[in-house]
């Protein structure tokens, strides 16, 4: 089997530093990166899982949502947007994030949300 | 407390003033009490429902409206058999729901009933966003690829296909999509949804593997829902879906009257009988949800298309990472010709996806397909004994830890992390030819 790999786009890193200690204890390979262009070109990787964090290119990083979708349908997406917006979490979902976590719903439960996606992936 | 207040302590009265609606039912599900909040949220009387059993009526959409309230406050089964459990019920005759929490009381032998503590959910306010010029272009792009084009490739499977897509797209009620996994469900899916009136709200694909059931089920009836306004619901894999949930989508289903409530695309990869059969999915639910069914030929069968499908996944790998490949060689395209594509379209994007990340010219040659395409045969079909295999890597680590320790039995035990008696044993089944 593949190693489990996760990929996290995000400025801020709020996403690989929340899943550090589970990527650590699940022998889980977490990599990250702030750029659209690396985000893209590590995507032929084919991680398990994407996390791309929204943050000032709404339009690149949605884009690159779309491209995740496309390209590696086997990967599961995880769209993390700051702001309560629907609009933005509906085009998250339009564009194929497999789970699009939006306030109110807190930003904490990212890792029961990955521990649920990869529970079958790894021990 | 002492003993006499004890005794006195009236928890009828008690739970009369409490401000949620809280009814408790017997074993065999009827109500014995429910308080004043409970009689205002339903509108019903304790006096003439006490004794009714509250039993979820299958099927049933025309109800009396007391005998639907009844329903709504049946405990699910794994309350009866002892398990407290939250359950999200339609309000009847609102498009307001209720969370009751099911709390069931066991006496030393067998269940003495059944505790029910109803929240309501509040209507949430109707979506109020738009979106920047920038983002809806690029939503305009996207949506823009999900179309039905009839080809002159195209098989009469296909084109029935397309035809029961737009007749989907017109008519607006659930679909069941059958196809095997990787044919292309979810793409089809959007196709409908682009058709359909729903095209100017958001699609989601929700998979029901994917996504934690609570969160999931907050996304579908919870305060996320309306303010989602979500036009069309994708779901893989129904037949996970938590059972409470299949019953919730029945029943939304069922009723009709909330047009907010986004439509419902469901995907089977396989026949959905046997996952009826398993226990799996809900026939309620799967009836709801199959007003039409549109089946998805594998690849196999639509093998004309072929030269279509690789043009836009070179295209779609051309997003990924810039490459040269702009076609496929007449040698290499016989060979996926001739392959069975047991992956379907979803193996066939990887295949062409890696050709060309590997082609060193503008088309993909034989050299830069897998090997097992190349050998015609699956992957999965070559045996693997794993004991076999173990065994000649055992073989090799004992004749490299002699080399190393140079013979010595001892050192080369302990190179192995193994006891020296296992060792020996091991060189003796070996034939000792390690030495």
């Amino acid at each position: 089997m593949q190693q489990t790999q996760i990929l996290t786009y995000g400025l801020t890193g709020i996403a690989s530093e929340r899943l550090r200690e589970l990527a650590t204890a699940r022998r889980i390979w977490l990599r990250e990166t702030n750029q659209t262009a690396a985000c893209q070109n590590l995507l032929q990787s084919a991680p398990t899982l994407l996390i791309v964090q929204l943050g000032r290119d709404l339009e690149r990083e949605l884009a690159l949502v779309g491209i995740a979708h496309d390209c590696v349908p086997r990967a599961a997406i995880v769209v993390i947007g700051e702001t309560d917006s629907a609009g933005l979490a509906g085009l998250a979902w339009e564009f194929g994030a497999t789970y699009a976590l939006f306030p109110p719903t807190p930003v904490e439960r990212l890792n029961e949300i990955v521990n649920f996606m990869l529970r079958e992936r790894t021990p | 407390m002492n003993d006499s207040n004890t005794d006195s302590f009236r928890w009828q009265a008690f739970f009369q003033h409490a401000g949620q609606p809280v009814f408790l039912l017997n074993r065999r599900r009827q109500i014995l009490f429910a308080n004043r909040a409970w009689e205002t949220c339903t509108g019903l009387k304790l006096a003439e429902v006490r004794g009714s059993a509250c039993r979820r009526r299958a099927g049933s959409t025309k109800l009396e409206r007391a005998e639907a309230i009844l329903a709504a406050c049946a405990p699910p089964i794994e309350a009866v058999h002892g398990q407290t459990r939250q359950s999200r019920r339609r309000v009847p005759g609102s498009l307001d729901w209720w969370e009751i929490q099911f709390i069931p009381l066991a006496g030393p032998e067998h269940l003495l009933g059944i505790l029910g503590i109803i929240r309501v959910l509040p209507a949430p306010t109707a979506p109020t966003f738009s979106l920047p010029p920038k983002l809806n272009t690029l939503r305009d792009r996207l949506v823009s690829r999900y179309r039905l084009i009839d080809t002159a490739e195209c098989t009469p499977a296909v084109a029935r296909m397309h035809a029961q897509a737009r007749l989907a797209a017109d008519m607006d009620v659930p679909i069941s999509i059958v196809g095997e996994t990787g044919t292309g469900k979810e793409w089809l899916a959007r196709a409908i949804h682009q058709l359909g009136e729903r095209r100017h709200h958001a699609f989601a694909c929700f998979d029901a593997d994917k996504i934690p059931a609570e969160l999931l089920g907050d996304v579908l009836f919870g305060s996320r829902s309306r303010q989602l306004a979500l036009g069309t619901v994708y779901l893989r894999s129904p037949g996970s879906l938590p059972r409470e949930i299949q019953e919730q989508l029945a029943e939304a289903l069922r009723a009709k009257e909330n047009a907010e409530f986004p439509r419902v695309i469901v995907g089977h990869d396989h026949e959905p009988r046997a996952e009826i059969q398993a226990g799996r999915l809900l026939v309620e639910f799967h009836f709801a949800a199959s007003a039409l069914t549109i089946e998805v030929p594998p690849l196999r069968e639509r093998l004309d298309e072929l030269d279509r499908f690789i043009e836009i996944f070179i295209q779609n790998a051309g997003e990924l990472q810039p490459h040269a490949a702009a076609g496929v060689a007449k040698e290499a395209l016989n060979t996926l010709r001739g392959y069975p594509w047991p992956g379907n379209l979803r193996e066939l994007q990887q295949v062409v996806s890696g050709a060309c990340q590997r082609a060193q010219t503008d088309r993909i040659e034989l050299a830069d397909l897998p090997f097992y395409l190349k050998q015609g045969k699956l992957p999965a079909e070559r045996r693997l004994p794993l004991d076999t295999l173990l065994e000649q890597v055992e073989r090799r680590l004992i004749a490299l830890a002699m080399r190393l320790t140079q013979d010595n039995h001892t050192r080369a035990a302990e190179l192995l992390e193994i006891w020296r008696p296992r060792l020996l044993r091991r060189l003796e089944k070996f034939g000792g030819n390690q030495q």
